[in-house]
């Protein structure tokens, strides 16, 4: 089976090694993919990298120092501030893949939809989206997520309704520029059905600018959550939330400045990683300054 | 002729787009889960009181009524009443309006004086070292959670440092300057007050920094970017051949050109400010547009959030707007 799907996508097998090759030869693409492949690793292995439990009230040991019992020091609960951040970042990540999988999937079909089927369709849909663009980013999730009320879910709802007209417009674009080509109407001529064409090429072949807009919306929902959180209206506590912890932290700023800025800093590092690896796989992938 | 037709163009486009604005502010405040009757009128409130209070609101008729009764609002200034305090929301944020927008035009000032010299100088000396710096100063920009700088900063030259201070704008033992403009820097001196004038200045640094950092990382790489580009073109090449200066070359020459998009990323900024105000004001205690919706957020007063998120959003429509008219007039290959 294995030799028969690699005889049917020799291809793109090769392409898919040629984009490996040229993305370990750039610095930028690694060092992003590294700091993206640690934090998952803690994501995934925090409950064996730590012995502190990250909900686990110690009220003796609150707010201590960073030491070597506690790295980053602990927080009003007594609760280790590392651990807390490990777990986080399983939070935080599953908050970004999961906004770039609504609002990449959903932005993808109105998008593909919108630039093939065109006309009346394409216009009333396009200035749907064009009000969406007319708030900025986080005053809009902000009124989303506060009239839904504050919890994890519709913030993460809140940002992928947000991000969705980023994707629409992408796929859309490209859709306009596809349909022309001539398989499209070869397939057309053929008598496949628009649904078919859609799935099976429209969507495919903006795919690669599809991926590097979804590695940089995955920082930005990141951020964008962080920030909802921040201002109460995400994770609550005790989840160990990034923004949410920072928020907390903010009130022992003055004498405990350990408690805020850790936390902080995982958000930031972490998105440089999703925005330096999105913007090396922008350079690889496209074709005209690709080589 | 043309540029008037786009211009009358752009501004009947404008209109649909308000409207959907409306709308969809409608929509999300009727998304509430709960009934925004019973909180108005208080957890103990009498079933009767509620159905009167509803009524009254006029939130038993259909929603196409609703929403027309709200325009009509709108078009009379009428942002709904605050829950929390009892008064009209359009007045709170009429009040609060100018501190914000002082905030928002330092920070834009502060974007343009340091950015634009740190694109043309990264264009100039493009790969060598201070390109690198410069580089890795943006990336980090539009990766910063702007509340956590905020943070750092307070914690840095406020508390360890002790260099300005750190909420607030005014020392509290000084009175405010009379208010013409609402904007402190401005009255204070329209006023001659020169220990107001230093005291709000030294108060505006540390918030305005941390707000602009993003943008001036934006407008570092797109100043950047243009003036490669422009550096390549023949006309550049003609000038140096003609024996001009490369002072006289780079700041005549290829900055006008590489300006265009540099005033498109600084416009559509100004809007965008008005987001990261929020978490800014809320850091720096800056009674702002910002830190009222924050404090809004927290006691679910809908009425407040939801005129606060209108009105930035009409603000973001006339900036893009006027954006799109200086486009034109500054390069008229743009015409639609």
């Amino acid at each position: 089976m294995w030799d028969r799907f690699r005889r049917e996508h020799e291809w793109q097998i090769r392409e898919l090694g040629f984009t490996i090759k040229l993305l370990t030869r750039n610095p930028s693409a690694v060092a992003g993919f590294t700091i993206i492949a640690l934090m998952v690793l803690l994501a995934v292995f925090a409950t064996s990298l730590t012995r502190y439990n990250p909900i686990h009230i110690s009220l003796k040991e609150r707010l201590s120092q960073p030491s070597l019992t506690h790295l980053f020091g602990t927080d009003e609960l007594g609760r280790d501030i590392l651990s807390r951040i490990m777990y986080g970042a399983r939070i935080s990540l599953r908050i970004g893949a999961l906004v770039v999988l609504i609002a990449g999937g959903c932005g993808s079909i109105i998008g593909a939809v919108c630039g093939y089927v065109g006309r009346q369709l394409d216009n009333v849909v396009m200035r749907i989206l064009d009000v969406i663009l007319s708030f900025p980013p986080l005053v809009l999730a902000l009124a989303l997520a506060a009239a839904l009320g504050p919890n994890l879910n519709n913030a993460i709802f809140a940002v992928a309704f947000v991000m969705i007209p980023k994707f629409a417009r992408l796929v859309r674009g490209e859709a306009l520029a596809v349909k022309e080509r001539q398989f499209v109407s070869a397939a057309r001529a053929a008598g496949a059905r628009p649904l078919w064409i859609v799935t099976h090429h429209i969507l495919p072949n903006c795919l690669s600018s599809v991926i590097v807009l979804g590695t940089l919306v995955l920082g930005e929902a990141i951020l964008i959550a962080a920030s909802l959180s921040f201002i109460g209206l995400g994770a609550q506590p005790p989840t160990p939330e990034w923004g949410a912890m920072v928020s907390v932290g903010r009130k022992f700023l003055l004498h405990q400045w350990w408690y805020a800025t850790f936390p902080g800093l995982f958000i930031l590092v972490t998105v440089i990683g999703f925005n330096i690896f999105g913007d090396a796989l922008r350079d690889v992938l496209d074709p005209r300054i690709r080589r | 002729m043309r540029l008037l037709g786009y211009v009358l163009k752009r501004l009947l486009y404008s209109i649909p787009v308000l409207i959907g604005v409306t709308l969809l502010v409608f929509l999300i405040s009727h998304a509430i889960p709960g009934d925004p009757a019973r909180m108005m009128a208080g957890e103990k409130a009498s079933n009767e009181a509620v159905a009167r209070l509803r009524h009254s609101l006029g939130l038993d008729r259909p929603l196409p009524v609703q929403y027309v009764t709200y325009l009509g609002g709108l078009l009379k200034g009428d942002l709904g009443i605050s829950i929390r305090n009892q008064r009209p929301v359009a007045r709170d944020l009429m009040d609060i309006f100018p501190a914000t927008l002082e905030l928002t035009l330092v920070s834009i000032l502060l974007c343009v004086l340091v950015g634009l010299p740190l694109g043309i100088f990264s264009a100039l000396r493009r790969n060598r070292l201070f390109d690198h710096v410069s580089r890795v100063f943006s990336v980090v920009g539009i990766s910063m959670p702007v509340f956590w700088l905020g943070l750092m900063l307070l914690l840095l030259f406020y508390s360890r440092l002790g260099w300005l201070p750190g909420s607030g704008r005014l020392d509290i033992r000084l009175d405010p300057p009379a208010r013409i403009t609402g904007m402190y820097l401005v009255d204070s001196l329209l006023e001659g007050n020169g220990r107001a004038f230093v005291s709000a200045l030294s108060h505006i640094i540390l918030p305005a920094f941390c707000l602009s950092y993003v943008y001036l990382a934006i407008i570092t790489r797109i100043t950047r970017s243009s003036m490669i580009s422009v550096l390549g073109l023949d006309y550049i090449t003609t000038a140096r051949a003609n024996g001009l200066s490369e002072a006289r070359v780079v700041m005549k020459h290829a900055l006008k050109n590489a300006l265009i998009p540099t005033v498109t990323i600084t416009g559509l900024s100004i809007g965008e400010l008005l987001g990261g105000a929020i978490l800014t004001e809320t850091i720096f205690d800056w009674p702002g547009m910002g830190k009222y919706v924050v404090d809004s957020v927290g006691y679910l007063d809908f009425p407040a959030i939801m005129g606060f998120t209108l009105v930035v959003a009409v603000v973001y429509v006339i900036i893009n707007l006027l954006v799109d008219l200086t486009y034109a007039v500054l390069d008229p290959q743009i015409r639609y």
